[in-house]
């Protein structure tokens, strides 16, 4: 059965990597705009999505699988990221059990290519999942919440509260509330590479999800000073790809956030602006207020005890962390902070199942 | 003629051109407050860069959260305005070392902004506290130097201990119709609101006499509902017994020195000779076609010790002349793995 399910799974991932597979076109005509993301960005997604689906982490995680006593499930992925719903599917398979999988009712379009994907590929494993997009009405899934003995949640702290109430007292509720990722370029880096990695991470998904670095530090020392790094990111490096992966839409307000950020942060240092982007330098250590697409502030540091200050208001939520630099430095990391520290470029590149 | 004059004169009496003036103001902001010189600097918009007033760089509502905007040290400002939100929040600070040009500004637009001439007294029924209980809204100074010049003997405020005191108040409107004495009541939106329901709630119909006039201001978003302006105004016509063509409505913040006042009835707002407007598009920052909605930047001459040019919030369509407010962009959301479900 665990080869079998492997199996299906590579399969599948094997068909949306081939640009002939029916589906996958279908996604890149249907789906991209479900999640404001460009047709570029949405195939680009979809390369790295089911790139990772590979023989030797699906083994892992089958091996992994805390839940095997567990006979229904609930998954309520509330997100915007097509990474999002396909991890979704790809820890509803490893689980192996009938599950209802909640999926936002604005981008339906790709969960249920998916699905379809699944049950081409095998009738069985598409029929562990009933997928609910609740755009008439909850009721049916609150129903089934109510059933179920397993729940993952993704959303903000208050979503997580009022799911928590819905749910039977004896489920297991994993909830995961809002995170932020950041990323850092420490001064032995190359950093050269690191800013070209770093522009993959800020492009793709347009910094929509929550493994998207929201701001990145860079360790003073370096080749370049952090202000010039900045520059030269902006100016140099992010510009061409920038063009080769052009942002999907806005949603309501985030143009008049865009346009606000930039005054603020104009305030504080250099702002550098494309037509669908922002670069900007700042020296005050504070986190962005606010999440907005291809908005990234660049913060200097200069040592280890000024980046766990920075990081440290933000510690609790922060899931992610890129990083350039050398390997000791980011165990550092590791033990200090951050559970998933990941080479910088990298960072899209993560499945967080379980 | 320093320029305060010159802007003073502007102002009372239409002399000296806006964009001349708007690029001398310009010029003095630029060298005096070190901050916007610097942003300014980062855009290479320079004083020598620029010969249009739509041209000079505009500065977010939201930077005046975060940084003094003031060309006069802020320490030694007679008076500091504050943006209003909740305790938690950052506020935006607006320091006056001199207030000439502000109550210049009120002087010649007030009363006009009622359909009234300039220096007419009136007897006025405000909804909100004084400015000696408040001091740090620049909308409950405008009200009081308002009553101070222009009120008759009987206006007042009517806010006690935090609330309105709508017994008196209804006792007053009452007395004032029985002695057919025109009012002109003044409040923000929502304390309309709370008024017309209480007296809703209490089955209480007011009759203001002829040449009653109401200007209201601010947003109808409130703290638990929100309402929409044909509603509100149906209500002053039939809980107040207004004219709908005496009703007004007020747009100004906390980070300018100048209003402007709507067209009876209407969310069509005329700005002041000494300010000027642009409809923005927040996506290319370029202004946008007449009809075309984009947010509302402002250029104000009489916001001289802070900065001129400030871009809003406030979305609005652009009219010839004028533009007609849509209300509150609306915010950008959290989104990501942060979504919020739906419900």
């Amino acid at each position: 059965m665990r080869l079998s399910l492997t199996s299906t799974l590579t399969q599948i991932a094997h068909s949306w990597l081939d640009p002939n597979y029916p589906l996958r076109q279908q996604a890149l005509d249907q789906a991209a705009s479900e999640f404001c993301l460009s047709a570029p960005s949405f195939k680009l997604a979809l390369e790295w999505i089911f790139s990772l689906w590979t023989e030797t982490k699906i083994n892992s995680f089958i091996q992994k699988n805390p839940y095997q006593q567990n006979r229904y499930a609930a998954q309520i992925l509330a997100c915007t990221t097509p990474a999002m719903i396909a991890q979704g599917f790809l820890q509803g398979a490893i689980l192996n059990i009938p599950q209802c999988l909640k999926i936002p009712s604005k981008q339906p379009c790709f969960a249920q290519l998916l699905h379809q994907s699944f049950a081409e590929h095998s009738a069985e494993l598409a029929q562990l999942f009933e997928l609910c997009t609740g755009q008439d009405d909850l009721s049916g899934f609150y129903a089934k919440l109510k059933q179920a003995d397993l729940v993952f949640a993704y959303g903000r702290d208050e979503t997580m509260a009022t799911l928590r109430q819905q749910i039977s007292p004896q489920a297991i509720f994993v909830a995961h509330g809002h995170v932020e990722s950041a990323a850092i370029i420490f001064k032995e880096a190359a950093q050269e590479e690191a800013l070209l990695s770093l522009a993959y991470d800020m492009l793709s998904y347009d910094q929509r999800g929550c493994l998207s670095p929201r701001l990145v530090l860079i360790e003073e020392g370096g080749e370049r000073s952090p202000a010039e790094a900045a520059r030269r990111f902006a100016e140099i490096i992010l510009p061409p790809l920038a063009q080769q992966l052009p942002r999907g839409g806005l949603y309501p307000g985030e143009a008049t956030e865009i346009l606000h950020q930039r005054s603020v942060y104009g305030f504080r240092g250099p702002v550098y602006c494309g037509a669908d982007w922002t670069v900007c330098y700042s020296e005050k250590q504070d986190w962005p207020q606010t999440v907005l697409p291809r908005f990234m502030p660049i913060l200097p540091f200069d040592s280890h005890q000024q980046l766990i200050k920075i990081l440290a208001p933000i510690k609790e939520r922060l899931i992610s962390l890129g990083c350039a630099g050398p390997a000791e430095k980011q165990i550092f990391l590791k033990q200090m902070l951050i559970n998933q520290v990941v080479p910088l470029g990298e960072m899209q590149r993560q499945v967080l199942v379980f | 003629m320093p320029l305060n004059t010159k802007i003073l004169n502007h102002i009372l009496h239409a002399q000296g051109n806006f964009n001349t003036l708007a690029l001398e103001v310009f010029a003095y902001q630029f060298q005096h407050c070190q901050t916007y010189q610097a942003y300014c600097r980062r855009l290479n918009k320079t004083p020598d860069q620029v010969s249009h007033w739509k041209d000079i760089p505009a500065v977010s509502t939201e930077v005046f959260r975060e940084y003094n905007l003031c060309t006069l040290p802020p320490e030694t400002a007679q008076y500091v305005f504050q943006t209003s939100g909740t305790s938690q929040e950052i506020k935006g600070k607006h320091y006056y070392h001199d207030l000439t040009l502000y109550q210049a500004a009120i002087q010649m637009s007030f009363m006009k902004g009622l359909g009234l001439k300039p220096q007419t007294r009136a007897l006025f029924r405000v909804l909100t506290p004084s400015f000696t209980e408040v001091s740090t809204s620049s909308l409950y100074f405008m009200f009081q130097k308002v009553l101070e010049w222009y009120g008759e003997p009987g206006s007042r405020f009517y806010f006690k201990n935090n609330e309105l005191d709508e017994a008196q108040l209804i006792q007053d409107l009452q007395e004032d119709a029985t002695l057919n004495r025109p009012v002109i009541l003044l409040g923000t939106a929502f304390s309309f609101v709370n008024f017309c329901d209480y007296l809703q709630e209490q089955q209480i119909i007011l009759k203001c006499p002829p040449g009653s006039r109401l200007l209201e201001t601010g947003g109808l978003k409130g703290r638990t509902r929100t309402v929409s302006r044909p509603e509100l105004y149906q209500h002053f016509s039939h809980l107040l017994g207004l004219e709908l063509n005496h009703c007004f409505s007020e747009y100004g913040m906390t980070e300018l020195s100048s209003q402007c006042y709507s067209q009876p009835n209407s969310h069509h707002f005329i700005s002041p000779p000494w300010m000027s407007i642009q409809i923005i598009d927040p996506e290319t920052g370029k202004e946008v076609e007449p009809g075309k909605t984009g947010l509302v930047q402002f250029f104000d001459l009489a916001n001289l010790t802070a900065v001129s040019a400030v871009i809003t919030s406030d979305l609005a369509i652009r009219l010839d002349p004028g533009f007609e407010l849509q209300g509150r962009a609306p915010q950008a959301i959290i989104r990501g793995c942060s979504t919020v479900f739906e419900k």
